[in-house]
């Protein structure tokens, strides 16, 4: 990370740290004091967005860390969200347990099917593992669909708001001090993971197994746990927003679901902790642009049909994730730190 | 005993089928190492095409079919040249991206322009749908006729790649770039031709299958299968691919008959995750021995 000029790091301790100079403090403390201040002037469609980014934001940091960081290609990974999502409704329900618990066993059983899962990742990998993980998608879904006693099958499952201290947690506003702390929560854990010995093995096995094994990285031991931590986190993600919807489907959980949880990836750039950031954010506009848009065009054009709506997300999320890949590969967050960097050192150019 | 065969048999008929879309896929990944996740949507491109030049431009079903074939080979061409060539040397996670956004782009259209949810369903049927008798099974025509077009175009296939100059030059490419530039092959043209090939064989299974069931968006879903199916015989292999296909579509017949309708959809994938953790590279597979 470039510094400004004058100021060197000269301990491990200085290079190390996240938060180098007064200046990141004042950001960091700006910017989560205006991330605490947004409902006392958002509207309500606005929190709604910031509630789903928030959720979205906890599951992609997951797969950046099972994707991005240890280049294990998960194609199922919103069927770890309805994992996690189902199990957290059935503790509710059936038991009678309180969110605060029904959350962390959400979190802990997707995890347990991410190993389930990733167990093949012992004998294959690249494409074959992604495959296997297609398979997840389906025979997860499958599972979910064909155990109605448990998870109302193809109909949709009602899950309680959590409470705390007697107060419900059910609208809008107050849900977001929910969601928003367990998404800046998820973001310092997975940027700390990142930085210890663990993230630079799973970076290490990314960039070559058979290397990372000759240095003595325990190649199955270190995989697992990149799905168990990736899946840990998809499973938090699917109980913190089935509590906020209150009812769940699987609908919410397709194949769809898991390719756009990989373009918020690959739009935000793999492999870094800003990345999901600020692809869930520039994925989740994007598509609450193109529901709002949708119907107008439709309505001015009548030729394009009901169906138009479906087909320009469907062609828009192609189109976004082909276009970050041949032209911005390394995604928004590398883009920022240009910038970053172009102001930190401004007027010298290096 | 004849209700076993009877599941096995128009089992093995849909699964011939899913191999030859498999086929399509294991030709580009041999020549290119490229794995394709938009087959599926190739598969259902070929089938909306044929059924709009039949029953929207009313062409005779001969001259449909030859004009979605050709359609079929220019349009993988296409998708070889825009979004695939810039991707040469890029890791696969990012080739495997650009082909599944492919997919869903032309999804996306599909929808666009024949509606999604709604079947489309050829009537008349190209193929005669009365059912014929073999002893006690009763075999559904358009089954065999797909079983058997599946098969001839297999076998064609394989004579392509052993005696005429194109096919060879395909299998030079796959086995080595260098060598093949070496030989004066322009492998770039082994790419397109290898797209367009692989391209047609989806139109092909497109055709078939939406003779026999109808057409619908989450056909291409069953184009998916085309992968474990290919995964399993060995992404090598074309013979593989076949075998893979047939495995899979005889063991969808018998557990949809045996356990129940809908676990048909899964079987495919359990078979797959079991056969890679055993078999890593399939059954006829080519092994390969990875050095630092």
């Amino acid at each position: 990370m470039p510094l400004p000029s004058g100021i060197y790091n000269v301990t491990y301790k200085e290079d190390m740290a996240i938060l180098r100079t007064w200046c990141h403090w004042v950001w960091l403390i700006a910017f989560l004091a205006f991330l605490a201040l947004i409902p006392a002037f958002a509207t309500r469609s606005q929190l709604n967005t910031l509630i789903t980014i928030a959720c979205s934001v906890i599951a992609v940091h997951g797969l950046n860390l099972l994707t991005g960081y240890c280049g294990q290609i998960s194609m199922g990974h919103s069927a770890f969200v309805a994992v996690g999502a189902y199990t957290s409704a059935i503790f509710c329900n059936n038991l009678g347990f309180s969110f605060w618990i029904a959350m962390p066993l959400a979190g802990l059983s997707a995890g347990l099917a991410g190993l389930v899962f990733g167990g093949p990742s012992l004998r294959v990998k690249g494409f074959y593992l992604a495959i296997t993980t297609l398979g997840a998608q389906f025979i997860i879904l499958f599972v979910i669909i064909h155990l109605p006693s448990l998870t109302g099958g193809v109909r949709s499952l009602d899950v309680p708001p959590p409470s705390l201290f007697g107060y419900l947690i059910e609208t809008d506003y107050s849900y977001y001090y929910l969601a928003m702390p367990m998404a800046v929560i998820t973001t310092y854990l997975v940027k700390n993971i990142s930085r210890t010995g663990v993230g630079r093995a799973f970076v290490a096995i990314r960039d070559n197994d058979l290397a990372a094994e000759g240095m003595g990285i325990a190649l199955f031991y270190n995989k697992m746990l990149a799905f168990f931590l990736g899946c840990f986190f998809a499973g938090i993600s699917g109980s913190v927003y089935a509590h906020y919807l209150q009812t769940i489907n699987i609908e919410y959980f397709t194949l769809m679901d898991s390719i756009w949880y990989l373009a918020m990836l690959i739009v935000g750039g793999l492999g870094q902790t800003m990345g999901p950031i600020f692809g869930v954010i520039f994925m989740v506009v994007l598509r609450n642009l193109i529901m709002e848009t949708a119907p107008l065009i439709s309505r001015a054009v009548p030729v394009l049909g009901i169906e138009f709506g479906a087909a320009m997300s469907l062609v828009v999320l192609g189109l976004v994730i082909m276009f970050f890949l041949v032209f911005e590969p390394r995604g928004l967050a590398h883009r920022w730190e240009i910038i970053k960097t172009k102001f930190r050192l401004y007027p010298f150019p290096y | 005993m004849t209700i076993f065969l009877q599941y096995a048999i128009s089992g093995l008929m849909v699964g011939a089928i899913y191999g030859l879309v498999a086929v399509g896929f294991v030709i580009i990944v041999k020549s290119s190492e490229v794995f394709n996740f938009a087959q599926g949507e190739l598969l259902i491109l070929g089938a909306f095409v044929c059924w709009a030049l039949i029953f929207q431009l009313k062409l005779p079903p001969w001259l449909a079919v030859a004009g979605t074939l050709a359609f079929a080979g220019l349009f993988g061409m296409v998708v070889e040249r825009f979004p695939l060539r810039p991707m040469i040397g890029q890791p696969l996670f990012a080739i495997i991206m650009v082909t599944l956004a492919v997919g869903i782009c032309l999804r996306g259209f599909l929808t666009a322009i024949w509606g999604g949810m709604s079947w489309r369903v050829f009537k008349p049927p190209l193929l005669p749908p009365e059912p014929v008798r073999v002893g006690k099974l009763l075999l559904p025509q358009q089954h065999i006729y797909g079983f058997f077009i599946a098969v001839v175009v297999v076998l064609v296939l394989s004579l392509f790649f052993k005696y005429t100059r194109a096919g060879l030059a395909m299998r030079i490419v796959a086995e080595d770039h260098k060598v093949a530039q070496a030989m004066g092959i322009s492998v770039r043209r082994v790419f397109r031709n290898s797209w367009a090939m692989s391209a047609i064989l989806a139109a092909i299974g497109g055709i078939l299958l939406g003779s026999i069931n109808g057409i619908n968006i989450p056909l291409a879903n069953i184009g998916i299968k085309a992968i474990p199916a290919a995964l399993i015989g060995g992404l090598q292999s074309i013979p593989g691919a076949v075998v893979g296909g047939l495995l899979i579509g005889l063991l969808e017949g018998l557990s949809s008959g045996y356990i129940g309708h809908g676990v048909q959809d899964v079987v495919a994938y359990i078979v797959m995750i079991v056969v890679l953790i055993f078999w890593p590279h399939g059954f006829f597979g080519l092994e390969t021995i990875e050095r630092v």
